[in-house]
């Protein structure tokens, strides 16, 4: 077990550096140059002092030659300063994480405990009114464009009913709560961001969910159940669930990318100053430090989210832990 | 009181627009201490009869009429209901050892578990329970097996983990649903052994459901033959065998190929279509994620064959002895580790277009060997396209002469019978005109009815267009029908090999003599 994770783990750093690779390039691309805001967009800075400004930071250099020195100073955890305002890109991020980190584990949290239950309960009541209406509803968000949802959703609870706020993470006198009040007031913020991010995939993997139920429903071992005088609670539960478990686990390893992609559209939507929304900003100013950086912390999130998901998978089914 | 009661048992499923009647008004009954054989061809109904009995047939079918076990009326009980009969009354093993236990769950896990649902009893006791059960159902090893999943047994001992499971709690009825259909014919005989030592020892009354008449003859005292959802007749087994009336009841008797009546002399042309030489394939494999396990199977070693141009040269063993694997090596399918293939005296290093043309295949699995999303004639013309001899005047010739109707070019391969399709499979090898056809159990999945008639209609067109047949087969009576010479391999080699008559009438080696002796036959 332990020389499996180790192995997949060393496989890890191939793919990640051929992730840094392929950004490197296209960020670099990308017309715009870091240096822009201050020299092209300003009339007085001359020729001479722009060409200066590129030499400081190594841009005149060819794109090997920077991805090289870039990577070389990665090694050391190096990830350099940012362009904007000259703090180190990986303190701008990580202090920016935690909130993006935490609103994505509540959202898979929310998936296991609604996308689960709800396509084992329509798989089993298969063409019955819940069945057709959860459908119907899931569908809908499904097809549903996450930014048009946060809107219509924020203009209701938030402004019609003025349930929930509507924008950032904490009220204004937030330093004034006790602990408690702090965590609760975070969590009342976090309420429809989280529901937001977590619909589209909800979504989707009660779908899966349901399909897979009705897959193992039909089994053969499933017959020998009823025909062992087992209860219905027992066979779904117990010797159906287990079963169409497993295909789940690697759907919401694999769903993991799509919810840290979809951060950037619900932090600009709420105004929560999370990883995504510090991402799109540096690549608007074209700042390659806190890009890249930002890029190599999602990419090893996503590759360990997927490995956590193939360990639990393996060991989930016996035929692949031991072997045939 | 007879201890079940059917009377004018129907199950219908409804459509729309349609209502089929599966099960069309029987009636019988099965004494205590009693083994009644229920005999039909798949689709006649008798394993919804069988599934019905215990109230597990699928939920789209009704269920009318009425059973009565001990006198009881247990049809129509609330699932609720039948729970305490399920299991503890009446037991049923399936067809399917593969598929029938739950993957995710010890063998121990699923045997225990039936014992705990209806018994209140410690989980030490039921364990020791279960251990006496799997040794009682000779299985090597119950302490292993306790703890193994079920993918980690062989077929064989899937069906004694679930006959353990079905006579746990004493039955007193035990539905035996085709238990050896799936399994090798020396397995075959250790199971049915089993059934009627267990049958004896523990006064079972047995509803055993079969194709097979040889099968009916070993086990049953009485016999039912069902066809279309009736039962057409009726008796004891004796006088069914040896003095059939119903016209069905004689074809089936007839259909079942017997065994040691090959005098045909081999007509030799002394020309040799395709010779191999020592042949070696070896599979390697890394299994297991948690427990490395490097495993490697012999699959063929060291076998050469020769075959006579207009010759049938059958192929026999069991699952795993590398029959189908040696048929894919001289197809070229496969590439070997050592030896050389010649085909009419030229070695085969890369197989060209030409060659390849000449050497097709029909496989065992008339339902996953065709693309569903195909045209039957766009499958049958494939090859033939590839070659740029594709038309529609051959698409008829090699549909008249696979006996398919030309009409039915259009249709899908579900639309199509098991035997239907396996017609299609042979058209299709047809159309590229070839010269010789590995044929890898083309009747094994098929009943015995339309087993007849497609093994004769191969034996026509091998006469009609001078075919060479490689005819691989588990099933020796099969085999010594069709073949001119036999090979009988075992663990990847060749044990035995002589003239079909040889074979059958003076088998030597001891292996030969125990897969003939373990073929359940009508002549006993």
């Amino acid at each position: 077990m332990l020389r499996y994770i180790t192995k997949r783990i060393l496989q890890l750093i191939p793919v990640l550096i051929g992730i840094t690779i392929i950004s490197f390039i296209v960020i670099h691309l990308a017309p715009g140059k870091p240096t822009d805001m201050a020299s092209q967009l300003n009339p007085k800075v001359s020729q001479e002092a722009r060409e200066q400004l590129e030499k400081i930071y190594g841009l005149d250099k060819p794109i090997y030659i920077q991805y090289i020195s870039w990577i070389k100073k990665v090694a050391t955890f190096d990830f350099g300063r940012s362009f904007v305002d000259g703090r180190p890109a990986i303190k701008k991020i990580l202090e920016r994480m935690p909130i993006t980190v935490l609103i994505n584990v509540l959202s898979i949290i929310l998936i296991f405990f609604v996308a689960i239950p709800l396509g084992i309960k329509s798989a089993v009541r298969r063409g019955s009114v819940f069945d057709k209406t959860s459908t119907v509803f899931v569908f809908i968000m499904f097809a549903a464009p996450g930014f048009w949802l946060a809107l219509l959703l924020m203009s209701f609870f938030g402004v019609k009913l003025g349930w929930v706020p509507v924008s950032g993470i904490a009220s204004l006198d937030f330093e004034n709560f006790s602990i408690l009040g702090k965590i609760l007031n975070v969590g009342h913020h976090l309420i429809l961001p989280v529901l937001v991010a977590s619909l589209g995939s909800l979504a989707g993997i009660s779908r899966y969910m349901r399909q897979s139920m009705l897959n193992v429903i039909h089994q053969d071992y499933i017959r020998t159940a009823w025909a062992k005088g087992l209860g219905e609670k027992d066979i779904l539960y117990k010797h159906a669930l287990k079963n169409a478990l497993l295909p789940i686990i690697t759907i919401i390893g694999l769903s993991i990318p799509g919810l840290l992609s979809g951060s950037v559209i619900f932090e600009t939507v709420f105004n929560i100053p999370g990883m995504g929304r510090l991402m799109v900003e540096a690549v608007f100013s074209r700042d390659y430090n806190v890009v890249m950086c930002g890029l190599v912390i999602s990419a090893l999130l996503t590759l360990l989210g997927n490995l956590i998901a193939d360990v639990a998978y393996s060991y989930a089914d016996p035929r692949i832990r031991y072997g045939r | 009181m007879s201890l079940i009661e059917v009377q004018n048992l129907k199950v219908s499923f409804h459509d729309r627009k349609h209502v089929t009647n599966a099960v069309d008004g029987i009636s019988f009954s099965v004494d205590k201490n009693e083994v009644v054989g229920l005999v039909g061809e798949s689709g006649s109904g008798k394993t919804l009869t069988g599934y019905s009995i215990l109230g597990i047939t699928p939920k789209e079918a009704n269920a009318s009429g009425s059973i009565k076990f001990e006198g009881k009326e247990i049809l129509g009980l609330s699932d609720k209901e039948m729970l305490n009969i399920r299991g503890r009354q009446i037991s049923i093993v399936f067809q399917e050892p593969f598929t029938s236990l739950n993957p995710v769950f010890t063998v121990g896990y699923q045997v225990e578990e039936m014992i705990r649902i209806h018994k209140n009893i410690s989980k030490k006791k039921a364990r020791s329970e279960v251990l006496t059960l799997l040794d009682k159902v000779r299985i090597r090893d119950p302490h292993n097996v306790y703890y193994d999943y079920p993918h980690r047994l062989s077929g064989g001992e899937r069906q004694r983990a679930m006959i353990a499971m079905a006579i746990a709690l004493s039955p007193k009825l035990l539905i035996a649903d085709e238990p050896t259909t799936a399994l090798d014919v020396t397995i075959q005989s250790e199971i049915l052994k089993l059934l009627s030592d267990l049958k004896k020892e523990m006064n079972l009354s047995v509803l055993f459901i079969t194709h097979d008449f040889g099968i009916i003859n070993e086990m049953a005292d009485r016999v039912l033959v069902m066809k279309d959802g009736r039962i057409v007749e009726r008796g004891d087994k004796n006088t069914v065998l040896t003095r059939p009336k119903h016209e069905y009841t004689k074809s089936l008797i007839d259909a079942v190929p017997k065994i040691g009546l090959s005098t045909k002399p081999i007509t030799t042309t002394r020309e040799i279509f395709l010779e191999i030489k020592n042949l070696n394939k070896t599979y390697r494999s890394e299994r297991g994620i948690f427990r490395k396990e490097h495993s490697e199977i012999n699959a063929v070693k060291d076998v050469s064959i020769r075959i006579e141009k207009g010759t049938t040269l059958g192929l026999v063993g069991e699952s795993g002895c590398g029959k189908s694997t040696l048929g894919r090596l001289i197809l070229g399918l496969d590439e070997a580790d050592s030896g050389d293939v010649f085909i009419q005296g030229k070695l085969q290093k890369y197989y060209t277009r030409d060659i390849r043309k000449m050497l097709q295949i029909v496989f065992q699995d008339p339902y996953s060997s065709l693309d569903p999303k195909m045209r039957m004639g766009d499958i049958v013309l494939e090859g033939a396209g590839i070659l740029g001899i594709a038309s529609d005047s051959l698409l008829k010739d090699v549909l008249n002469k696979a006996q398919l109707d030309y009409g039915d070019r259009c249709k899908y391969p579900h639309q199509f019978s098991g035997g239907q399709r396996q017609r299609i499979a042979i058209a299709r090898a047809l159309a590229v005109n070839p010269q010789f056809i590995v044929l890898d159990e083309p009747v094994s999945s098929l009943d015995v009815l339309i087993q007849k008639d497609i093994l004769d209609l191969l034996k026509a067109l091998k006469r009609q267009m001078g075919l060479t047949y490689l005819f691989i087969s588990h099933d020796l009576r099969v085999v010594e029908l069709m073949s001119d010479e036999v090979c009988v391999m075992r663990g990847g080699e060749i044990v035995e090999r002589g003239s079909t008559e040889k074979i059958y009438r003076h088998p030597e080696n001891p292996y030969t003599k125990e897969l003939l002796a373990s073929i359940p036959s009508i002549s006993a």
